[in-house]
């Protein structure tokens, strides 16, 4: 680690030095290549060539990108890079693996999406791609400034494939909605940030923790500091009560970008929670914990609850996002005690959950994709009907999302929550555990809500079409469901890995 | 392997035969599950009766960072509930008709909860029983829902036995992973478990929360009002394993796990006296609503609710009289109440009506229907000779050693179970006829179908060591040897 005071001096800068930082981040760079690229193959080439090409681009980026990641896991030396301002840790690893994996998943499903509703697909791809890459930034972020940066190019590229679907008003309605209470998330998080920077003096992750430890009294521009971001975070990752609007922004968008964002905002969200509170304030564990406990257990309840009473399958699993935050919040809780074990075991749940929560959730959304017609989206209850008669294979893989979901084993949604829970018992934090299983019990009811539609026999037997490369992508999604709640080590020992305990700074 | 078998062997064949046509599917499914308990026969004749430990055990590493372990193993009270999970599924495939709609899907999912089952019985490992726990209500609820009989509202039993089950073994993973944490021992085998138990305060309130699961499962009194629902809505084969098998689940929880892991939890009260005090309320109530029904099939799940308070009952004798009794009753009433099933099944199929009321006289026009039925119904009342008179006893003299008037009141339901068994066989096949239309009398096919359960019901009745004789050899320390 750099000390700051070189860092403010020290304006020197190697050949040597840049090659070193640069494959610190080298997932990063290869995408962002491969959006530049992209950009100029969609103004190169004639219009009825450009989305498939474009589409090929970010496929071959994505899958590079993740191999990056996946070499520089096993062999790469990971340390900070950029003076500090970002890192290449098994943690950004961990998570730049995510989302790569996300991103090939979105654009399996999305690119015959498009095709059947007409929409550009070119542009849609090179924003996804923007928004991969601002989720990369935001997990490899050690610095407040950097996080912010990555939280920015995330947030504004899904501001416009929100409202993708010009023509339609709910759409637009979802757009407006998300920049203007993403803008207000930000500031919120902007304001906790410069909070902090006054309090401590330093914006580098790791500097904070060490000012910290250093002083014994608590600071209240800290403390107000955490507070801000703490709902700051809370609007991101869709936690009640910042949760308003979810259900709005994810019934407006397109499925595809819905399906995305679900997975994609959440995960990155939890990348910053953890980077900054578990990272940069463990001192502080215990005000933040408070803050996410009141948080973690109005999400459960009200998510859990909300979802009951939906008919629109898009609405009905924002809803159930927002409980699914409060579950994954308890490990994130378990992940600021001062016993490393604990601490250790929690932050793995999160990363563990939130690894399988993109199958099971991703691949709910991507049947979905498919009832699409050319006007709309169909997301209501009643458009799953008979479901099994029109694709077999889907309405077993949506059985499978549903009850992994819900969190019956073997399914991965069991194991997951087995080990958020664990942790959180582990902590002390019983009480919130018992209102995470009471709550569970609610959510069982309207998940199997959504099976009822499709096992039903309906008069509907139209087979649907399926692309094949989105049925590659549910099925994959399916088939990990089932297989990593079979056998969840080797994700685990990945998720243990994401949080060696230098992690914690000093 | 073997035990690893019991469970997946019928899981695979459940999968597969899922997607048969009708006709092969029930050839199938017939062949998985009659090799299924050749195998569970198998064991139980190679198992140890001496040997105080579990048997054939197998331990794989499944996760090793929360140690938890894939562990299956026997001992002498679980063998006897695989071998009659085994045999059950056996007949309830026989039973399932190839006309039915969906036959394929139906065998399919008897198998796989089948095979839950299996596994429950099998796990000697905290997670590994819950997993199954869980995993077997979903063929369960699928069963209850796609191919219930409740034709107004489908699936309402469905979601309520789901949702009931699920409140109680939900909190039940808490009790999992409060007991992983509280103990120290780092490790969820239940024989290591059993001679680790937390501190007083801890064990009260995770005694607490199994017992509710379980409870609720079994059913026990006050938990018990989504089992009527849900028998009257599960089709008749079903209930050949869902009431016969999955009742015991509960039961067998309490003396696997509530009981061994937890033997003093007591805080301001004693969870030890609750318990009995519940099941002889399951003893009377259930035989009190047993006897205001005059739908059949109710009158049997009823009978069936009275029925388990006795297993419970023997279960909180704390001795080795009751807790053998129960185990003994588990066996019995698993055989007798898929019989009465069947046979409430069949006189309904031939008058059209489950009405005990509205039916009289049939014994002249099926007399072979009558003459089974009597055997099952004075099984099912605890006539000395069969099955169901050894259990209830052996439970009720447990019960007398542990605190007389335990066993004085559960005697009530004794007195009670004739009248209603008696007043369901007196309605339906003595008196005057109703109509004199010609009915045929029990099929061959029917015949041989009930035939081993009958056997079964002298067989245990005359010879009740044969089951005893192995319950001494236990796997975990706790249980009245």
């Amino acid at each position: 680690m750099m000390p700051l005071a070189a860092t403010a001096v020290d304006l020197t800068y190697s050949w040597s030095q840049a090659l070193a930082d640069l494959s610190q981040i080298a997932p990063i760079a290869t995408l962002t290549l491969f959006l530049l690229f992209a950009i100029v193959v969609d103004l190169a080439l004639p219009k009825s060539r450009r989305g498939d090409a474009v589409a090929m681009v970010a496929a071959v980026g994505y899958v590079l990108s993740l191999a990056t990641a996946f070499y520089r896991w096993n062999y790469g030396d990971n340390g900070p890079a950029y003076q500090g301002y970002a890192t290449g840790d098994k943690f950004s690893l961990f998570f730049e693996m995510l989302f790569a994996v996300l991103g090939i998943l979105t654009l399996a499903v999305s690119h015959s999406y498009l095709k059947r509703r007409r929409f550009v697909a070119g542009e849609f791809h090179v924003l996804i791609l923007a928004a991969v890459i601002g989720m990369m930034v935001l997990a490899s972020a050690t610095s407040l400034v950097t996080a912010f940066l990555g939280l920015e190019l995330l947030s504004i590229s899904l501001y416009i494939v929100c409202g993708y679907a010009r023509g339609e008003t709910k759409s637009q309605e979802s757009a407006a909605k998300y920049l203007l209470v993403g803008g207000f998330a930000s500031a919120f998080v902007l304001y906790g940030m410069a909070l902090v920077y006054g309090g401590t003096g330093t914006t580098l992750i790791p500097d904070i923790a060490k000012t910290l430890q250093a002083s014994s009294s608590s600071n209240p521009l800290i403390l107000l500091g955490i507070v801000l971001m703490g709902v700051g975070f809370a609007f991101k990752i869709s936690a009640a009560p910042f949760h308003m609007w979810t259900p709005d922004v994810y019934q407006g968008a397109p499925i595809p970008v819905t399906a995305f964002m679900s997975v994609g905002t959440k995960a990155a969200g939890f990348a910053m929670v953890i980077r900054i509170f578990a990272g940069g304030l463990p001192h502080l564990a215990p005000e933040w914990q408070v803050l996410l406990a009141f948080v973690a257990a109005t999400s459960m309840i009200v998510g859990n609850l909300m979802a009951i009473v939906q008919s629109s399958l898009k609405r009905l699993l924002a809803y159930s996002g927002v409980a699914q935050a409060g579950y994954v919040l308890i490990g994130v809780i378990a992940g600021g005690q001062a016993d490393p074990a604990v601490r250790a075991a929690g932050l793995a749940s999160v990363l563990f959950y939130l690894f399988v929560y993109m199958f099971m959730n991703f691949g709910a959304f991507a049947v979905v994709t498919a009832l699409a017609g050319p006007e709309g989206d169909r997301d209501r209850l009643s458009d799953l009907e008979g479901l099994y008669r029109r694709s077999p294979l889907m309405a077993i893989l949506m059985t499978v999302f549903m009850l992994s979901l819900a969190g019956f084993p073997p399914f991965v949604g069991f194991f997951g929550k087995l080990f958020l829970f664990t942790a959180g018992v582990s902590a002390g934090y019983t009480w919130l555990v018992v209102v995470a299983v009471v709550m569970s019990v609610v959510s069982v009811y309207y998940y199997v809500r959504v099976l009822i539609p499709v096992w039903s026999s309906s008069v509907r037997t139209d087979k649907l079409e399926w692309s094949v490369s989105s049925t590659m992508a549910i099925v994959l999604s399916g088939a990990l469901s089932l297989v990593l709640g079979l056998y969840p080590t080797t994700v685990l020992i990945a998720s243990t890995l994401g949080v060696p305990i230098s992690f914690f700074g000093p | 392997m073997t035990l690893t078998i019991l469970w997946l062997l019928p899981l695979i064949g459940g999968v597969l035969v899922a997607f048969m046509p009708a006709r092969l599917s029930k050839l199938m499914s017939a062949i998985t599950a009659i090799v299924t308990l050749g195998i569970a026969v198998g064991v139980a004749l190679v198992f140890d009766p001496s040997a105080h430990q579990y048997q054939f055990t197998e331990v794989v590493p499944w996760v090793p960072q929360l140690s938890i372990f894939y562990r299956l193993g026997v001992d002498g009270i679980s063998i006897w509930l695989v071998v009659l999970n085994a045999f059950l599924t056996v007949i309830a495939v026989l039973a399932t008709p190839i006309r039915m709609k969906n036959a394929n899907r139906f065998l399919g999912l008897i198998l796989a909860m089948s095979a839950g089952l299996a596994g429950l019985f099998l796990a000697v490992d905290l997670v590994l029983f819950y997993v199954f726990w869980e995993a077997m209500l979903i063929p369960a609820y699928f069963l209850l829902w796609l191919f219930g009989e409740d034709e107004e509202k489908p699936g309402r039993a469905a979601i309520k036995f789901v949702l009931y089950t699920l409140a109680g073994s939900l909190l039940m993973l808490v009790g999992v992973i409060g007991e992983y944490v509280s103990t120290g021992a780092k490790t969820f085998d239940l024989a290591t478990l059993a001679t680790t138990p937390p501190t007083a305060a801890i064990q009260f309130g995770l005694f607490f929360v199994f017992a509710l699961a379980f409870a609720i499962k079994t059913p026990l009194f006050p938990f018990h009002s989504w089992l009527p629902d849900a028998y009257l809505a599960a089709p008749t084969p079903m209930l050949i394993t869902f009431a016969g098998v999955m009742g015991k689940a509960g039961a067998y929880g309490f003396l696997r796990i509530a009981i061994p892991l937890f033997p003093n939890p007591v805080l301001w009260w004693d969870w030890r006296w609750v318990m009995p005090v519940l099941a002889v309320a399951a003893i009377i109530w259930g035989a009190l609503m047993a006897l205001a029904q005059r739908d059949m099939k109710l009158l049997v799940a009823y009978s069936s609710v009275s029925h388990m308070g006795f297993i419970v009952l023997g279960i909180f004798a704390f001795n080795v009289q009751g807790q053998q009794g129960a185990v003994l009753q588990m066996v019995n009433h698993g055989i007798i109440v898929p019989a009465l099933f069947l046979l409430v099944a069949w006189i309904a199929d031939r008058t059209g009506t489950r009405d005990r009321s509205a039916l009289a006289g049939l014994a002249p026009r099926m007399p072979v229907m009558a003459g089974v039925s009597i055997i099952v119904v004075l099984a099912a009342l605890g006539l000395p000779g069969l099955n169901s008179f050894v259990g209830e006893f052996m439970t009720l003299l447990g019960a007398w050693q542990r605190a007389p008037v335990l066993a004085a009141l559960g005697a009530i339901g004794l007195v009670l179970a004739p009248v209603y068994m008696l007043r369901f066989f007196q309605g339906t096949f003595q008196g005057e006829p109703v109509e004199k239309r010609p009915m045929h009398d029990i099929y061959t096919g029917q015949l041989v179908l009930l035939s081993p359960l009958v056997l079964l019901m002298f067989v245990l009745g005359i010879y009740p060591y044969l089951l005893t004789q192995l319950m001494p050899a236990l796997g975990q320390i706790g249980l009245a040897r």
